[in-house]
């Protein structure tokens, strides 16, 4: 599923975020941004999500902008993971990830709780699924996000910090596991990451500099 | 004073006009409920709201009941005229005061002051904390999983809770009355049960139904709505949890006096 970001500009009042910025992200390609502090990296991610709209230009998806599509194809495509929550406090771990699945596929209980149950014990978080949000530390949320959108399996994985508090143990694992799984299902990855984090394994590293991406040599 | 007076009626024409926008959004939403999946999902929130806001509440509705009947053998006992039927006259009282007016208030406050208030801070936590994002993110309707559940499950609830409190009044009423006085032994459960019943006609039974249907919808959904004027303050889940509660008790107390009015008139 191509992901085509035409000419967008975003600023909230007289803060500027983005001014004429464009990205193409192909199918299977992994991507990653170097963000700082409110240089508008989850600004961009959810733009990329077609939760906020941008204030000119357009993003696509498979060359159709985000409000053409049907909220079902584009759940089923387009799955993104949040830096901070990302889950309802009203809903056991669990049935975070399985009711947004249930609300848009007839599918057998027991194929999504066979999914949960593998990706979730790659992720530490079988013992987990029981509990709620707010038991959960930051990291463990932020798994969590990951879990649902690897069980959802889309065509692209959009990412808000992944790595943000991780030991090196935790992220390497993380990422090698993201990896095999992108590998064998060839979605598309695009990922914030801040000062520390690994981007080795992306096809392409940008970073956010006056309102606009700028691709780093590798 | 005039000032107050407008703004206090342009603040009720606003919240109605809101309710009945909610009320067609939702009717409107139900429409997915064809969809099988969706009505999986619907299902498993919806056994969720009833056993939270119709089941959990019966032992209070039950307790509450019991005093009540023993309040009615008490004031049937201090009321009954010389030369009537025990029973019959009771049964009187008991139609009267329980299944008209009290039973459907007891519920009522109950279910506001258990049920609904917990849904309007749920609900207002969720607004607080920006977790209508997520819904948005997984292209979820805030409608369905939110209002639908409250939508269906609280009629339903208040219906429960009313046929709960009449039954358990009944019974506690028996068992005092065989426990405590000389009318228990002379009386069997069964005949002391026609007799009850049959003095609940038809208009009783959809006077009832009505108050359950209307005032739970009601009541769901003014909390939905105190839920959703939360804004960026946490202060703001109490005082909307306050008003919340103040407004369904006023509606409420009005559908169960204007039913009454219209039906025993």
């Amino acid at each position: 599923m191509k992901l085509h970001v035409d000419n967008i500009s975003k600023a909230y009042g007289d803060i500027q975020l983005f001014r004429d910025t464009s990205l193409l992200i192909e199918p299977g390609e992994i991507i990653c941004i170097k963000t700082g502090v409110l240089d508008g990296g989850t600004t961009l991610l959810k733009m990329l999500a077609g939760l906020t709209e941008p204030d000119s230009g357009k993003i696509t998806l498979n060359n159709k902008v985000f409000s053409k599509h049907e909220p079902t194809f584009l759940f089923k495509n387009v799955s993104m993971c949040f830096e901070e929550g990302g889950a309802l406090d009203v809903f056991s771990n669990y049935n975070n990830i399985v009711l947004p699945i249930l609300y848009h596929q007839d599918i057998d209980p027991d194929e999504i709780h066979h999914r949960i149950d593998r990706i979730g014990t790659m992720l530490n978080l079988l013992d987990h699924m029981d509990k709620e949000p707010f038991q959960l530390n930051d990291v463990q949320k932020r798994l969590l996000n990951l879990c649902r959108a690897l069980v959802i399996e889309p065509s692209v994985i959009i990412i808000d910090e992944l790595q943000s508090g991780m030991s090196k143990d935790i992220r390497d694992n993380v990422i090698n596991f993201l990896l095999s799984e992108q590998r064998e299902k060839h979605f598309s990855i695009i990922l914030t990451t801040t000062a520390g984090d690994r981007t080795d394994f992306s096809d392409r590293v940008y970073r956010i500099e006056n309102y606009n991406l700028i691709q780093e040599s590798q | 004073m005039i000032g107050l007076i407008g703004k206090s009626t342009r603040n009720f024409f606003t919240m109605s006009l809101d309710l009945l926008g909610m009320l067609t959004i939702t009717v409107r939403e139900s429409i997915h409920l064809k969809d099988s999946a969706r009505r999986k999902m619907f299902w498993f929130l919806f056994k969720r709201q009833l056993y939270n806001s119709g089941f959990k509440a019966a032992y209070i509705n039950a307790l509450i009941a019991t005093i009540l009947g023993w309040l009615l053998i008490t004031m049937t006992l201090s009321l009954l005229p010389k030369g009537v039927d025990f029973v019959d006259y009771y049964a009187r009282i008991f139609y009267i005061v329980s299944v008209r007016e009290i039973g459907p208030l007891i519920s009522g406050i109950i279910l506001i002051s258990r049920s609904a208030t917990a849904v309007t801070s749920e609900l207002g936590n969720i607004k607080l904390k920006g977790e209508f994002d997520v819904v948005t993110a997984h292209r979820m309707s805030p409608v369905f999983l939110f209002c639908l559940p409250v939508f269906y499950a609280f009629p339903l609830s208040l219906l429960m809770m009313f046929f709960y409190f009449n039954v358990v009044c009944v019974l506690s009423s028996y068992a005092i009355l065989l426990i405590f006085t000389d009318f228990g032994s002379a009386l069997s459960l069964n005949q002391y049960l026609i007799t009850i019943v049959d003095k609940i006609s038809i208009i009783e039974i959809i006077t009832s139904m009505g108050k359950a249907c209307l005032g739970g919808l009601l009541i769901g959904m003014i909390s939905v709505l105190f839920a959703m004027q939360v804004s960026d303050k946490y202060t703001d889940i109490s005082k909307a949890i306050s008003s919340s509660a103040t407004t369904q008790l006023f509606v409420f107390f009005l559908i169960n006096v204007s039913f009454s009015f219209m039906a025993y008139r």
